[in-house]
C-alpha cells in the first residue's frame, strides 16, 4: 500500500503540473457556465403566460366560456401576440357535440429556440382552456380538433409549428453540427499531421528535400481537406440512413428539409422565402470553404507549437470547447434578436459566422452570409499567412509551447 | 565555379532565448573529402549542420556550398545537399520501399527514380525487408534505410549528424562502409559529426574539434595527434577541450 501511495503521488504530481491539464480543467468550467447562462437567459425570455389574441366569430356561450378559461392561462390583450386563436361560426354547436374546433396561428418572430418553447406554451394554454370548457359543459365526449398554422414574417403557412421548426431550424441545426464536425476534423488532422513529423523525427528530412517549405505545407493542407471530406462523406451516408430510419417512424414533414420539400409544403416555403436561392447557397458554400481555410490555419499553428501528437491532441482538446460555445449559441439563440452590442460581439467572435450560416442559408439572408464569408476569409487568410510564416521559418523547429513557457519562467526569474 | 564543396566563415548563431550556440566558426570542405566535426554535447555541432542544411539561419557569418549561400538560395542548396539528422525517423505506416520512393520522387523524375531506388536497395542491404512497414524495423535497420535515403540522392555534399549513433557494431560497420564507398564512388564531399573517435579516425581525412561554439583544433588526424602529442584522436579531443587528465 505504501508503494502504491508513492506511485499515485508521482502520477498526480506529473499530471497536474502539466499546463495543458490546468487549461483543460478550467475551459470546460467556463464553457459550461457560458452554456448554462445561455439556457437560463433563453428560459427567462419565455413568458410565463403566452400572449394569445382571441378572435371570437361565434359569440356563443361556449366561446365566451372558452375566453374566460383561456384568460387564466394566457394574456389576452398585448401588443405582440405569440399566437392567434380563431373560433369560427358554429364553434358553440360543435362544442355541444363534444368537438373543440378552432384555428391556431403560431406567430414566429425569430429563429430562437425560445419561439418553439412559446409555441408549446400556447398549445398548453389552449388545451387547458378547452379542458376547462368541457368540464363546465359536463357529460359530453371530448375531442380536440385544432387546425394549426404557422405565421412567419407575416405570411401564413399551412404547416403546424412543430413541422415548421423541424423543416427550417432542424435542418439548419443539422448544418451547424455538420460544419462543427468537419471543422474539428480538419483542424485536428492538420495539427496532428504536423506534430507527427516532429514526433517521428521526419520533419528535418522533409524540410531539406529540394522543394519549397510552402509546397510541403500546401500538400499537408490539401491532404487534410481530402481526408476530412472523405470522413464527412462517410458521416453523410450514416446520417442519410439515420434520417431514413426516423422517416420510417414519423410523419413525412418531420424529415422534410428546404431541399427535399415537394408540393404544397415547397410552395409555402418558397412563398415565405425559406428555400435557399442559388446566391445564398453559393455564399454558404463559400463561407464553408473559408471556414475550412480558417480551421486549417489554426491546425498548422497548433501543430507547429506542439512537440508531438499527444501535445497536439491536448491543445486541440482545449480548442474544441471554444468551438462548441458559438455552435450551441447559434442553435438555441437567434443572434438577430439580441441587443446591438451583444449581436456585434457575437458576430465578431471569429467562430460564430461559420455556425450561424446554416440559419442564414435557410432564411436566405444573403447580406449576412456575405459578411460571414468576407469576415471568415479575412481571418483565414491572416492566420494562414501567420501559419505559413511559422512553417517556413526555423520557428517550426525551435519554437514550441513548452519553450515559450520556459522563456516566460526564465524572464520572471530574471526580474 | 567555386572549387570548395563547403566554405564556412565566421558562422554565429544565437537562439531567441539568448543561448549563444556558435561564436564565429570557420572551416572548409573539399570535393571528395570526408570531413569530421567532433565535439562534446552542446558544443554547436548540430547547430552548424542545421545551418548548412538551410534549417536554421545564422545570426552572423556565412556558409556557402559550391559558392551558393545557404540563406540567400536555400532551394538551390537543397538540390546539392542531403541531410541526415542525428535523431531521425521514417513514416511508420509506409513500407521501407515506399519511403525510399517518396524521397526519390521528390528528387527525380521518370527512370531516374528507379535508378535511385536500385542504388538505395544496394546501399541499405535490407533486401526483402524493404517490403515491410517501417514500424517493424529495428533501430539498425531504420538507420540503414535512412542512410540509403540520404545517399541515393547522390548529393554533392552529404551532411550526416551522428550517422552511427546508437547502432551495434555490425550495423555501425555497415553504415561506415556505405559512407566511405559513397565518397569513393561519387567523388562527393561528406560532412559528418560524431562522438565516436575511432569512427572519425577511420572515415575522415580532416577533422575540426568544436567546443563551446568555437573551433579549437583543425587538421588531419595524424597531424593533430602529433600537434597534441596524443596516441589517438580521443586524446587529441580531450586535450583540445581541456578535459585531459594524464
Amino acid at each position: 500500500m505504501g508503494k502504491l501511495n508513492v506511485i499515485v503521488w508521482k502520477e498526480v504530481l506529473d499530471l497536474v503540473r502539466d499546463p495543458k491539464f490546468i487549461a483543460g480543467l478550467f475551459i470546460p468550467l467556463i464553457v459550461f457556465l457560458a452554456m448554462g447562462s445561455m439556457f437560463s437567459s433563453t428560459a427567462a425570455s419565455v413568458p410565463q403566460k403566452p400572449c394569445i389574441a382571441l378572435v371570437d366569430e361565434d359569440s356563443s356561450q361556449a366561446s365566451r366560456l372558452f375566453a374566460e378559461a383561456l384568460a387564466r392561462y394566457a394574456e389576452l390583450s398585448c401588443e405582440k401576440p405569440n399566437a392567434k386563436v380563431v373560433l369560427e361560426k358554429g364553434f358553440g354547436a360543435k362544442v355541444r357535440e363534444g368537438v373543440f374546433d378552432a384555428k391556431v396561428y403560431y406567430i414566429f418572430s425569430s429563429t430562437s429556440i425560445s419561439e418553439s418553447e412559446v409555441a408549446s406554451k400556447v398549445d398548453d394554454a389552449v388545451t387547458a382552456a378547452a379542458r376547462d370548457l368541457f368540464l363546465k359543459i359536463t357529460g359530453l365526449k371530448q375531442r380536440l380538433e385544432l387546425k394549426k398554422y404557422t405565421v412567419y414574417k407575416g405570411r401564413v403557412l399551412g404547416i403546424p409549428p412543430e413541422a415548421f421548426y423541424g423543416i427550417v431550424f432542424g435542418f439548419s441545426n443539422t448544418l451547424i453540427w455538420a460544419v462543427f464536425i468537419v471543422a474539428v476534423m480538419v483542424f485536428q488532422l492538420v495539427a496532428i499531421s504536423i506534430a507527427s513529423e516532429k514526433e517521428y523525427k521526419t520533419l528535418e528530412i522533409l524540410l531539406t528535400q529540394p522543394i519549397k517549405n510552402t509546397t510541403v505545407l500546401l500538400g499537408k493542407l490539401v491532404a487534410s481537406i481530402l481526408v476530412a471530406f472523405l470522413e464527412g462523406l462517410v458521416m453523410a451516408v450514416g446520417m442519410f440512413f439515420y434520417f431514413q430510419g426516423i422517416a420510417s417512424m414519423s410523419s413525412p414533414t418531420a424529415t422534410t428539409t428546404p431541399f427535399n420539400a415537394t408540393g404544397d409544403i415547397l410552395r409555402q416555403l418558397q412563398e415565405a422565402g425559406l428555400t435557399p436561392t442559388p446566391t445564398a447557397l453559393a455564399m454558404y458554400l463559400g463561407l464553408v470553404f473559408a471556414s475550412l481555410i480558417f480551421m486549417l490555419s489554426i491546425g498548422v499553428v497548433v501543430g507547429a507549437v506542439s512537440n508531438d501528437t499527444k501535445s497536439a491532441g491536448s491543445l486541440s482538446g482545449i480548442l474544441v470547447p471554444v468551438l462548441i460555445v458559438p455552435a450551441f449559441f447559434t442553435m438555441f439563440i437567434d443572434i438577430d434578436t439580441l441587443p446591438l452590442a451583444q449581436r456585434a460581439a457575437a458576430l465578431l467572435f471569429p467562430f460564430t459566422p461559420m455556425f450561424v450560416a446554416g440559419k442564414y442559408l435557410v432564411t436566405n439572408n444573403v447580406p449576412m452570409l456575405l459578411y460571414g464569408l468576407v469576415y471568415t476569409l479575412a481571418w483565414g487568410i491572416g492566420l494562414m499567412a501567420l501559419a505559413a510564416k511559422i512553417y517556413t521559418s526555423e520557428s517550426l523547429l525551435t519554437f514550441s509551447a513548452k519553450t515559450l513557457l520556459k522563456r516566460f519562467r526564465r524572464s520572471r526569474l530574471t526580474h | 565555379m567555386e572549387s570548395k564543396a563547403l566554405v564556412v566563415e565566421g558562422l554565429k548563431k544565437t537562439y531567441p532565448g539568448g543561448v549563444e550556440a556558435l561564436k564565429g566558426i570557420s572551416f572548409t570542405v573539399n570535393p571528395g573529402e570526408i570531413f569530421g566535426l567532433i565535439g562534446p554535447n552542446g558544443a554547436g555541432k548540430s547547430t552548424t549542420l542545421r545551418i548548412i542544411s538551410t534549417l536554421l539561419k545564422p545570426t552572423g557569418g556565412y556558409a556557402r556550398i559550391y559558392g551558393v549561400d545557404v540563406v540567400e538560395e536555400p532551394l538551390k542548396v537543397k538540390e546539392m545537399i542531403a541531410y541526415l539528422p542525428e535523431e531521425s525517423g521514417a513514416y511508420k505506416n509506409l513500407k521501407g520501399i515506399e519511403f525510399l520512393r517518396f524521397i526519390a520522387r521528390l528528387n527525380a523524375e521518370g527512370s531516374e527514380v528507379e535508378e535511385m531506388l536500385d542504388y538505395a536497395r544496394r546501399l541499405s542491404g535490407l533486401g526483402e525487408r524493404l517490403n515491410d512497414k517501417v514500424s517493424t524495423y529495428s533501430k539498425g535497420m531504420l538507420r540503414r534505410l535512412l542512410i540509403a535515403a540520404t545517399l541515393m540522392r547522390r548529393p554533392k555534399l552529404a551532411i550526416l549528424d551522428e550517422p552511427t549513433s546508437g547502432l551495434d557494431v555490425l550495423n555501425a560497420s555497415r553504415v561506415r562502409t556505405a559512407i566511405r564507398r559513397y565518397a569513393e564512388d561519387t567523388g562527393a564531399a561528406v560532412l559528418l559529426s560524431s562522438h565516436n573517435m575511432l569512427e572519425v579516425e577511420y572515415l575522415c581525412e580532416r577533422v575540426a574539434i568544436i567546443h563551446q561554439g568555437l573551433i579549437v583544433a583543425e587538421g588531419e588526424p595524424a597531424a593533430l595527434k602529433e600537434e597534441f602529442s596524443a596516441r589517438n584522436l580521443e586524446e587529441v579531443f580531450l586535450k583540445a577541450v581541456g578535459a585531459w587528465e594524464s
